[in-house]
C-alpha cells in the first residue's frame, strides 16, 4: 500500500541517516572538551547526571506514548476510553518533577557557588575585549605589570581558501596568555568598545567583557598544555576571528617567561631613553 | 443552528409577556474594568520598575498602551448595557429602548401598529402606517432575525 | 411571564453584502471580516517564512565549510539578525495570530472579532514593518548585524539600517498590542451563552493568556528599542557606561520582554496541539483544568526567569541561583502539559492523518527541546553552553520545530474547514516525514558542535566542527526545499482538493466542526449558538 511504502521509506532513510550520524560521531568531537580544571570537571559530571535523569524520563514518557501509538490504534479496532481526568495522577505528575528538580538543584547550586568564588587568587589578570583582539594586563601576582595584545594569527590566505587550512585554524594567536599550572587565576573581564565574551571551554570559564564594567571569574588549570577558545558574544564583523589561547606552564617555566617579558618590556621602555641620551650627546 | 422562526414562535402564543432584546456580552462592564485595570496595573508597574532602574523610556509606551486599553474599554462599555424591551399588555404595547445613557419609553396603542423590517436602516420599524412617529427596534439582532422579529410582532399585534 | 432572548449585536458594523462591497485587491485591503484577516495573516506569515528561510539557507551555505566562501562576515551577521527578527516577528507570531483570527470567533460562537476595524489595521501594519526590515538591506551600511537581540552598545555602531529596524519593531509591537486587546475583548465579551470560560476550547485559553503576555511585554520592547534609538542619535546614555549608563541594563530589559516572547510563541502552539491530539485520539483532552492552570503558571513564571539568558554577564551568586531555581520550575507546568497530552492519547482510538503526525512530531521534539532547556537552565552548565550552537539547537527545537510543527498541524487540521477542501493525505505525510528527517539532521547535530565548543553567530569555524556543520547544512537545504511541497499541497487543496465534510475529523468537537459547514460561511454565528 502506498502509505505503507511511504512509511518504510521514511523509516529506512531515518535509519540510514542515524547510522551515518553515529559513524561520524566516532570521528567528530561531540561532547564537552576534556576538563582541565575542577570546575570544568564538575560541570561535566553535572551535565552527565542531568542527561541521565532526563534520558530516563524521556524514555518513560515517550515509551508510553509510542506504546499507545502501537497498541491503541483505530485501525486495529481499539475502542477509545473516555476518561479525561484523574486528580491523583495529575497531582502525582506535578509533585514528582518537583522532587526531581530539587534533586538536580542541590549539586547545581554547589557548582554555581564554586564558580563565583574568586577570592584568594594567586594571580590576577585583566582581560579587555577589543574589536577584534584581546588585551591582557597582569595586575597582581607574579608577573605584575606585564601587558600585551593578542590577536588571530591565522593568515588571511587560509581564511579565504587560497592556502590549505592549518591544524589550529582560527584557534591560534600571536601572543598567548601564559599562566602557571595549579595556581588560582582570577580573570577581570572588561570591554574596550562593545561586549565580548572570554571563554576557554577546557577551563569551564566564560565571562562577558562589558565596556565600563569589570566582572570576574577564576580558574585553576590542573595540567600544562595549550588550551583554546573563542569570543562568544557577537561583537561585530570579526567576532568569529578573535580566539583566546592560554598556555599553561609549570611554575619554573612561568617564572622564566615572566623574566623574558620583563626584560623585553625594559628593552622597549629603554629604547626611547637611549635615543634621548644619544640626542643629548649629539647636541653637546 | 436555530432557525430565526423558531426563536420567535412563542411571541404569538400569549398576550401578557415581554421580550427583552440585548447585546450578548459574556462579561459585565464591571468584569471588563477589573480585567483591563489589572492589565494596566501590571504594565504600569513593570514600566515603573524599569524607570526606577534608569530606563524611564518604557513608561511612555506603557502609558500609550493604557490609553489604548481605556479606549477599548470605553468602546465596549458604551453600548454594553443597551437593551430593548417590548411588553405586551391588553390593548397596549410598551417599548423601552436603552441606548448608551439614554432611556426612552414608548406606550403605544396596539390598534393600527405595524412592524416592518427595514434592512436599509438596519432595524425593525414600528409605527402607524403614514404617521411620522416611528420606533426603531432590533438593533441588536442580525438581518434574518430582524425580519423574523417583524413577522412575529405583526402576528402578535393581530391577535 | 417573561421571555428573554439574548442576541449578539454589533449594531453598527454589519456587512450583509457578501464581501463588504469591494472585490479584488480592495476587498482584502478594506476587509474587516475575521476570516479574511486570518487568511491574510497566514499568507503573510508563510511569505515571511520563506524570506527568513532563504536567509537561513545563506547562513547554512556559508557554514557548509570552514573559511569564507560565499558572503563576508558583515553580511553574514546581517543574515543571522534578519533571519531571527523575520522568523520571530514576521513568520511565527503572525501565523498564530492568523489562527486566532480564524478560530477564536468560530470556537466561542461569536460572529466576528470585537474590534473588526482595528483588526484590519493590526494586519495592514505588518507589510509596512516587513518592508522596513527588507529596505534596511539597501541602506548605507546594510541591515544591522547585531543579532535579533540587538545588544547595546554594538547597536550604536550600526548604520541607518538599525533605525529602520527599530521603527519596524515599533510597528510590529503596535500591531501585536492591537491584536491582543482585540483577542482579550473578543474572548471575554463575545462568548455565546453557555460558553463559559472553562468550556472554551484550549486554543482560546492559550491565546487569552498569550494576549495578556503580549500586553505586558510589548511596551518593554518598545522602550528598549527607543532607548537604543536615543542612545544612537540624541545623546542619551541609557546603555553607555561612559555616560553613566549600563549595557547590561539593555539585556535585562530585552529579556524581560524576550522570555515572555518565547511563550508568546509557544502557548498558541500548545493550544493547537491540544485541539489536534484529542481529535485524532477520539477521546477528550486529559486534564483540561490542569492544562489551563499549567498554561497560566507558565505565563506567570515567564516574568521572573529572564536573566537565565544572562548567566555570563557576571551576576552575583544570589542572582544566578534565583534565576536558576525559577527557571527549573517552568519544567513542572510544562511537564504537566506533556503528560496530559500523552494521557490523552493513552487508550484512545488513534489514527495518524497528517495533522496528528505533526502533533506527535511536535510532542516528541518539543519535549526534547524542553529537556535541553532544563540542561541550559542550570547556571553552572549554561556557563559552558551559553552562546554556543547548543543554545541554537535548543531554541530551534522549541521554535523552528515546536512552533512550526504546531503551525503545520493546525493548517492541515483546519484547512478543510477554511477552504472546504481536503489536502492530499499522501503528500501531507511526505511533507511530514521529509520535514522531520531534515530538520533533525539540521539541528540535532548542533547539540554536538555546541557541546564541543562552537560559538554561535560566527561565519567561519575551526576544522573540528566541519562534520557537524556539513550534516546540518544538508539538512537545512532539505528542510527548505520540503516547504515548497507544503505550498504545493495547500494550493492543490484549494484548487482541486476533494470536497471536505462538515465534520472532517471524527473526533473534533469544537463549535467550528459541530455547528458550521465546510467551508465555514463568510458570516458565521450571526445567529449565535447556545452551548449546553
Amino acid at each position: 500500500m502506498a502509505s505503507n511504502w511511504v512509511r518504510y521509506l521514511a523509516v529506512s532513510v531515518a535509519g540510514v541517516a542515524g547510522l551515518a550520524a553515529a559513524g561520524l560521531a566516532l570521528a567528530a568531537p561531540w561532547n564537552l572538551q576534556p576538563a582541565v580544571t575542577k570546575i570544568a570537571a564538575d560541570i561535566h559530571s553535572l551535565h552527565e547526571y542531568v542527561m541521565i535523569l532526563v534520558t530516563i524520563i524521556f524514555c518513560g514518557v515517550f515509551g508510553a506514548m509510542f506504546y499507545s501509538v502501537y497498541a491503541h490504534r483505530k485501525d486495529k479496532g481499539h475502542k477509545a476510553a473516555q476518561f479525561h481526568e484523574s486528580t491523583t495522577v495529575e497531582v502525582l505528575w506535578t509533585v514528582i518533577p518537583l522532587v526531581i528538580l530539587v534533586i538536580i538543584a542541590w549539586p547545581a547550586t554547589k557548582v554555581v557557588i564554586a564558580q563565583k568564588d574568586t577570592s584568594q587568587a594567586d594571580l590576577t589578570i585583566k582581560v579587555t575585549g577589543y574589536q577584534w583582539k584581546w588585551g591582557y594586563d597582569y595586575v597582581k601576582g607574579e608577573g605584575e605589570g606585564i601587558h600585551f595584545l593578542s590577536q588571530l594569527a591565522t593568515p588571511r590566505d587560509q581564511i579565504e581558501g587560497r592556502k590549505p587550512k592549518g591544524e589550529h585554524y582560527l584557534l591560534e594567536v600571536d601572543n598567548e596568555l601564559v599562566v602557571p599550572v595549579n595556581k588560582k587565576v582570577r580573570i577581570l573581564a572588561t570591554g574596550g568598545d562593545v561586549i565580548h565574551a572570554w571563554w576557554v571551554p577546557a577551563f569551564g570559564a566564560k565571562q562577558d567583557a562589558i565596556p565600563g564594567f569589570i566582572r570576574d571569574i577564576h580558574f585553576r588549570a590542573e595540567r600544562t598544555g595549550v588550551f583554546r577558545g573563542q569570543c562568544t558574544e557577537l561583537c561585530g564583523k570579526d567576532h568569529g576571528y578573535m580566539p583566546i589561547v592560554v598556555r599553561v606552564v609549570s611554575a619554573d617555566e612561568y617564572t622564566k617567561w615572566v623574566g623574558e617579558q620583563k626584560s623585553k618590556a625594559a628593552a622597549a621602555a629603554g629604547e626611547p631613553k637611549k635615543i634621548a641620551v644619544a640626542a643629548k650627546t649629539a647636541r653637546q | 443552528m436555530d432557525s430565526p422562526q423558531r426563536e420567535w414562535a412563542f411571541l404569538g402564543s400569549s398576550h401578557g409577556f415581554s421580550v427583552l432584546l440585548k447585546r450578548n456580552c459574556s462579561i459585565s462592564p464591571k468584569g471588563m474594568i477589573c480585567v483591563f485595570a489589572m492589565l494596566a496595573a501590571v504594565t504600569l508597574s513593570i514600566a515603573l520598575g524599569f524607570a526606577l532602574a534608569g530606563a524611564w523610556l518604557v513608561l511612555p509606551f506603557a502609558g500609550l498602551e493604557v490609553v489604548a486599553l481605556v479606549l477599548a474599554f470605553l468602546w465596549t462599555a458604551r453600548h454594553a448595557a443597551d437593551y430593548e424591551r417590548i411588553e405586551f399588555a391588553p390593548g397596549r404595547l410598551c417599548v423601552e429602548v436603552a441606548e448608551g445613557r439614554r432611556l426612552r419609553r414608548h406606550e403605544l396603542d396596539r390598534g393600527a401598529l405595524r412592524a416592518r423590517h427595514a434592512p436599509e436602516r438596519g432595524c425593525v420599524v414600528l409605527g402607524v402606517a403614514g404617521a411620522e412617529d416611528e420606533i426603531e427596534l432590533g438593533r441588536h439582532l442580525h438581518a434574518e432575525a430582524r425580519s423574523g422579529l417583524a413577522d412575529a410582532l405583526n402576528r402578535t399585534l393581530r391577535l | 411571564m417573561s421571555a428573554v432572548v439574548d442576541s449578539h449585536g454589533h449594531g453598527h458594523e454589519h456587512h450583509h453584502d457578501h464581501h463588504g462591497g469591494y472585490s479584488g485587491i480592495m476587498r482584502w485591503i478594506t476587509t474587516t471580516n475575521h476570516k479574511d484577516i486570518g487568511t491574510l495573516y497566514l499568507w503573510f506569515s508563510f511569505i515571511m517564512f520563506l524570506v527568513g528561510g532563504a536567509m537561513a539557507m545563506v547562513i547554512r551555505l556559508e557554514l557548509f565549510s570552514p573559511g569564507l566562501q560565499w558572503v563576508n562576515p558583515d553580511f553574514f551577521n546581517q543574515m543571522t539578525t534578519m533571519h531571527g527578527l523575520i522568523m520571530v516577528f514576521g513568520a511565527i507570531m503572525p501565523a498564530f495570530v492568523g489562527f486566532a483570527n480564524w478560530l477564536i470567533p468560530m470556537q466561542i460562537g461569536a460572529p466576528d472579532m470585537a474590534f473588526a476595524r482595528m483588526n484590519n489595521w493590526s494586519f495592514w501594519i505588518l507589510p509596512f514593518a516587513a518592508s522596513l526590515l527588507v529596505i534596511s538591506f539597501f541602506m548605507p551600511g546594510g541591515a544591522p548585524g547585531v543579532g535579533w537581540t540587538m545588544y547595546a552598545p554594538l547597536t550604536v555602531q550600526m548604520g541607518i539600517g538599525m533605525d529602520f529596524t527599530i521603527f519596524a519593531v515599533h510597528l510590529l509591537g503596535m500591531s501585536s498590542i492591537m491584536g491582543s486587546i482585540n483577542i482579550i475583548t473578543t474572548i471575554l465579551n463575545l462568548r455565546a451563552p453557555g460558553m463559559t470560560l472553562m468550556r472554551m476550547p484550549l486554543f482560546c485559553w492559550t491565546w487569552l493568556i498569550t494576549a495578556y503576555l503580549l500586553v505586558a511585554a510589548m511596551p518593554v520592547l518598545a522602550g528598549a528599542v527607543t532607548m537604543t534609538l536615543t542612545d544612537r542619535h540624541f545623546g542619551t546614555s541609557f546603555f553607555n557606561a561612559a555616560g553613566g549608563g549600563d549595557p547590561v541594563l539593555y539585556q535585562h530589559i530585552f529579556w524581560f520582554f524576550g522570555h515572555p516572547e518565547v511563550y508568546i510563541i509557544a502557548l498558541p502552539a500548545f493550544g493547537v496541539i491540544s485541539q489536534v491530539i484529542p481529535a485524532f485520539s477520539r477521546k477528550p483532552l486529559f486534564g483540561y483544568a490542569s492544562m489551563v492552570y499549567a498554561t497560566s503558571a507558565i505565563a506567570i513564571l515567564s516574568f521572573i526567569v529572564w536573566a537565565h539568558h544572562m548567566y555570563t554577564v557576571g551576576m552575583p551568586v544570589t542572582g544566578q541561583l534565583f534565576f536558576m531555581y525559577a527557571t527549573t520550575l517552568i519544567a513542572v507546568p510544562t511537564g504537566v502539559k506533556v503528560f496530559n497530552w500523552v494521557a490523552t492519547m493513552w487508550k484512545g482510538a488513534l489514527s495518524f492523518e497528517t495533522p496528528m503526525l505533526f502533533a506527535i512530531g511536535f510532542l516528541f521534539l518539543f519535549t526534547l527541546g524542553g529537556f535541553t532547556g532544563l540542561v541550559l537552565s542550570l547556571a553552572a552548565v549554561d556557563i559552558q553552553l551559553h552562546d554556543t550552537y547548543y543554545v541554537v539547537a535548543h531554541f530551534h527545537y522549541v521554535m523552528a520545530i515546536g512552533a512550526v510543527f504546531a503551525g503545520f498541524a493546525g493548517i492541515y487540521f483546519w484547512l478543510p474547514k477554511w477552504t472546504g477542501r481536503m489536502y492530499d493525505e499522501k503528500l501531507g505525510k511526505w511533507h511530514f516525514w521529509l520535514s522531520t528527517i531534515f530538520i533533525n539532521m539540521t539541528f540535532f547535530v548542533q547539540h554536538f558542535s555546541g557541546l564541543a565548543g562552537m560559538p554561535r553567530r560566527v561565519p567561519d569555524y575551526p576544522l573540528m566542527f566541519e562534520t557537524w556543520n556539513k550534516i546540518s547544512s544538508i539538512g537545512a537545504f532539505g528542510f527548505g526545499l520540503s516547504q515548497f511541497l507544503f505550498l504545493y499541497i495547500v494550493l492543490k487543496a484549494i484548487r482541486s482538493g476533494e470536497k471536505a465534510k462538515d465534520k472532517q475529523w471524527e473526533g473534533a468537537d469544537s463549535l467550528e466542526w459541530t455547528h458550521l459547514p465546510s467551508p465555514a460561511p463568510y458570516h458565521s454565528f450571526e445567529t449565535q449558538p447556545v452551548i449546553k
